[in-house]
């Protein structure tokens, strides 16, 4: 949990006056799987909670009255400390409460009691809705997605061995597969129908399936699933009637439904047209390009938030998918977008890269049927919340699953001038986990206040503000439009910066005097500058609204630590690393990695070989005038024209840089808190002009088509701040 | 058809597992979800061990043993003695499974929640009421007529709720009328003073003429 602000002022017309926003951005997980990163559990379902404001008890209350009572932080009332607090009654002896791990940890679990529950925990239930129609088989994302779901069939969260799932196949009709439980003879049937406008199931009983008891069935059905569509022909898409029919077989319990698609759905309810026009990508259209064409993907997606069903999309097409409409789907019922244009399974690093998102991304131990509430001081109130879910009532967000590599943002106001010292911000999710416990997750935050504008200004902290901001103009830009979006980010800098130069510099200096900011945001233009030179916010017309629907979905999910690097990819410099670069440390075996670069082309030398790494793609470029050592030692060939240039695999050899090379990529593409595999591309300098053109796009200090460099930039905003 | 079952301790109501039901909407059952709360709040030791709760289209069965109750929600026409056999299996197996944990005092709720598994099985197994197996069952028992006492959900949950009504209907009217009866003693009071106030003052002070002009 980390706020833009780390001296919070008192009045809202001071805050206001800084013109810094004051938001808090909440990661409730940051790893993909609970044992990687535990928190402390309260397990004897002992909660204790302020009377008035509800806030769960943290390690910033006071004891009052000899410990007899303890004072909420927030709203001043003092509650009584339930008895479980100094007394274990099941071994009838005295506890130091102090020990207690609400009270020490400002992350904590609890273990809910019956009163929060309205239903018996739910079940993790996927359900599969697989395109089977001629592009999808053509594209090999049939045999690939049966491949990889039959692999990781161990590893979806079964703890408690009652996961279900349900494999759907669409094309022009709806395929379902009954797969009878043992002792039946595991056979599994397939049911088409064909009716698209009251799409109905054909059995009630065998399609939703306990994973654990007729784990035959489904492995026989996956490794039946390629060869019963490999013939098909039709080309026809009818993902609206399946999504309904999914949803009426999961809607009583809630789950997870999961859309493979590869081409555009073109029958029945949620048909969408082909709108990408390459005339129409002016600036007019552009705006309604990123909207939904079809209502009902906004219509359904509220009905599944109140069923607690999620939509996760996966997009594999090599022409235009309408990400902009189908995305809409996964951004109320907290799902994810992941897009993957032009893919085929024929490139094995495409089928990698696929079936290593996919097994990450269902072996995901998300949490099921949750809500998230954020509390507050008196005086403070949370204004407007960022991220993929369901705002239900003013405060309280519905997520019907809980993912864990997205991450939420909540601008914060202040109503009343605070008098307390410091104020407390508590996030509290109730969900159930995917093992069937019900529990509560309670993170707080402490933030010092003061009354003093410098004392504000030297407190914030940029990286917050970034990542605010990048969520706010992903938001913006959906709502009004791109070029309002990047008005959004580049007015509030030139704001800061005036409010800084006015109110906190000595007043003697002229029109002509450098630009000022304190040194802990002097980061930000940088940061700003490539916020707004971004995939999704640029000013440009060549760049494919589908592409542009997928990064603003980033945009407005990714953890903050993945997001700095998605807008300022990293650099490294691989020609002259220093000796321990690429070998493990010494001391905690990591692969060390070598130092950063600035993103600028003056640093690139034209016999170098640098790394590029955004997070979501790598590019290794290599110069020039690279020596023909360098190309042998890293791909074994003679000399630079030999070398194939897009999307490849490093060759693995013998020589000391490329051991090193290949450790660097691959301590890069680990994540532990994204699902993420990177696609690395071989760029040469003097080589295919689009692909170099692309990779130059992640150069962000350089002048662009449109887009200016740091330097004038900088120079710009000095202009508007005087 | 069976359409949720729930298990229960019997001492503090801690659900010990369920269904999910996947047979009717969220909205439909929530209605009946609130029965089946207070029906298990009013069990104790003392309640009758095997019951059958008619409500609407839907009967509630319910079975105590071993300090657990076993609690399911059929409909109507479900044939009775069928929906116990159903609960005495579920019983024998639960007490199988987990018979050993069942007093421990750190039980979380839902903690067999596994057991949801076994449940679905056998309420597969029961559902079709027209296979041999099943009508076998219905013929040799005789639960009906032995164990089972039948109620109306009305008479069980309002039971209770007249009587308390009755007994401070009765108890404020005694107040009411107490403090009626002191107020009516207080009026009668005054109005005898008011009425007779005049015809004493206006003795005495005939009284007090005759002793000025007779006897001083």
């Amino acid at each position: 949990m980390r706020s833009t602000l780390n001296a919070v002022p008192t009045t809202n017309s001071l805050l206001k006056k800084s013109k810094l926003p004051f938001a808090v951005i909440i990661q409730p997980y940051t790893t993909l799987r609970e044992d990687e990163a535990p928190v402390p559990v309260v397990s004897d379902s002992v909660i204790s909670r302020c009377r008035r404001c509800r806030t769960y008890i943290n390690p910033f209350i006071t004891f009052i009255e000899q410990g007899h009572r303890w004072r909420c932080n927030m709203c001043n009332l003092t509650n009584d400390v339930p008895t479980a607090f100094d007394w274990d009654a099941r071994n009838q002896k005295q506890v130091d409460r102090w020990s207690r791990a609400e009270l020490n940890h400002s992350v904590v679990e609890f273990v809910a009691p019956p009163e929060y529950m309205v239903r018996p925990p739910q079940p993790l239930i996927y359900t599969f809705l697989i395109d089977v129609s001629a592009p999808a088989v053509a594209s090999g994302l049939v045999a690939t997605t049966a491949r990889t779901i039959l692999e990781s069939l161990d590893r979806i969260p079964n703890k408690d061995k009652r996961t279900r799932v349900a494999f759907i196949c669409v094309n022009q009709s709806l395929h379902y597969f009954s797969i009878p439980p043992p002792p039946a003879p595991s056979e599994p049937a397939m049911l088409v129908v064909s009716d698209l406008d009251e799409p109905f199931l054909p059995i009630p009983h065998n399609l939703l399936v306990p994973l654990a008891e007729c784990r035959e069935g489904i492995e026989l059905l996956l490794n039946k699933l390629p060869d019963m569509f490999a013939n098909s022909a039709s080309t026809g898409n009818a993902m609206g009637p399946a999504l309904k029919a999914a949803h009426k077989l999961i809607g009583n319990i809630g789950g997870k439904i999961v859309c493979l698609m590869a081409s555009l759905p073109n029958l029945g309810i949620g048909k969408l047209e082909p709108r990408d026009d390459k005339k129409s990508l002016s600036a007019g259209a552009e705006k309604s390009l990123l909207h939904t064409q079809n209502s009902f993907y906004k219509a359904f997606a509220v009905e599944c938030s109140k069923s607690q069903v999620t939509v996760d999309m996966f997009l594999f097409s090599s022409q235009y998918q309408d990400v902009a409409s189908l995305s809409n789907l996964p951004r109320y019922t907290s799902g994810q977008t992941y897009f993957y244009p032009g893919w085929n399974a024929g490139r094995s690093e495409d089928a990698i890269k696929f079936a290593h998102e996919f097994s990450e991304h269902l072996s995901m131990e998300i949490s099921l049927e949750a809500v998230l509430r954020v509390r507050a001081t008196n005086g403070i109130r949370m204004n407007t919340f960022y991220g993929n879910f369901f705002t239900r009532s003013s405060d309280l967000c519905a997520f019907p699953s809980f993912p864990r590599d997205q991450s939420y943002s909540v601008e914060v106001a202040i109503d009343e001038t605070i008098a307390k010292p410091f104020i407390s911000l508590q996030a509290a999710v109730l969900h159930t986990t995917c093992n069937g416990e019900r529990r509560i997750r309670v993170m707080t935050l402490a933030i010092p206040t003061t009354q003093n504008l410098a004392d504000v200004y030297a407190s914030a902290d940029q990286v917050a503000i970034t990542a605010f901001y990048a969520q706010r103009a992903a938001e913006k830009a959906l709502s009004s439009g791109l070029p309002e979006a990047r008005d959004l980010v580049v007015g509030k800098l030139v704001e800061l910066l005036t409010t800084y130069r006015k109110e906190l510099m000595t007043s003697n200096v002229g029109a002509s005097a450098p630009l000022q900011f304190c040194a802990n945001l002097r980061l930000l233009p940088l940061l700003f500058l490539a916020l707004i030179k971004h995939v999704a916010l640029r000013k440009t017309a060549a760049i494919p609204s589908d592409l542009r629907s997928a990064a603003l979905d980033l945009l407005g999910t990714l953890p903050v630590k993945y997001l700095l690097q998605y807008i300022h990819a990293d650099l490294y410099c691989l020609h002259n690393m220093p000796e321990e670069a690429g070998k493990p440390d010494e001391k905690t075996g990591e692969i060390v990695l070598p130092p950063k670069l600035n993103l600028s082309a003056a640093l690139i030398e034209r016999y170098g070989l640098y790394l590029i790494d955004d997070g979501q793609t790598q590019f290794l470029w290599v110069g020039r005038d690279a020596v023909p050592q360098l190309i042998m030692d890293v791909w074994g060939l003679p000399s630079l024209e030999h070398v194939k240039t897009g999307k490849t695999t490093l060759p693995v050899l013998d020589t000391d840089l490329s051991q090193r090379i290949n450790a660097v990529i691959s301590k890069l593409r680990e994540k532990t808190g994204s699902i993420v595999w990177p696609n690395l591309y071989v760029v040469r300098e003097d080589g295919d002009p689009a692909l170099k053109l692309w990779a130059s796009t992640f150069l962000i200090e350089d002048r662009a088509d449109q887009g200016a460099s740091y330097r004038e930039f900088l120079t710009n905003m000095r202009e508007r701040a005087n | 058809m069976i359409l949720s079952t729930s298990i229960v301790r019997l001492r503090d109501k801690l659900p010990l597992t369920a269904s999910t039901d996947d047979t009717l909407n969220q909205n439909d059952i929530s209605k009946y979800t609130g029965e089946q709360k207070d029906i298990l709040r009013k069990l104790t030791d003392a309640s009758e061990p095997r019951a059958s709760i008619e409500s609407g289209p839907y009967t509630h069965h319910y079975l105590i043993s071993n300090g657990v109750v076993y609690i399911t929600l059929c409909e109507k026409s479900y044939p009775r003695k069928l929906a116990f056999t159903y609960l005495d299996e579920l019983d024998k197996e639960f007490v199988n499974s987990y018979g050993h944990r069942l007093d421990s005092d750190d039980l979380r709720a839902f903690a067999f929640i596994t057991f949801e598994n076994y449940i679905q099985k056998t309420r597969r197994v029961y559902e079709d009421t027209r296979t041999s197996v099943n009508l076998d069952k219905l013929n040799a028992e005789l639960q009906d007529v032995t164990r089972v006492m039948t109620k109306n959900i009305e008479d069980l949950l309002y039971r209770g709720d007249s009587l308390d009504r009755m007994t401070n209907l009765s108890s404020s009217l005694r107040a009411e009328s107490s403090k009626y009866r002191k107020a009516a003693k207080k009026i009668n009071f005054d109005a005898m003073i008011r009425q007779y106030a005049p015809v004493a003052g206006a003795g005495l002070i005939f009284v007090f003429l005759i002793w000025w002009m007779f006897l001083r």
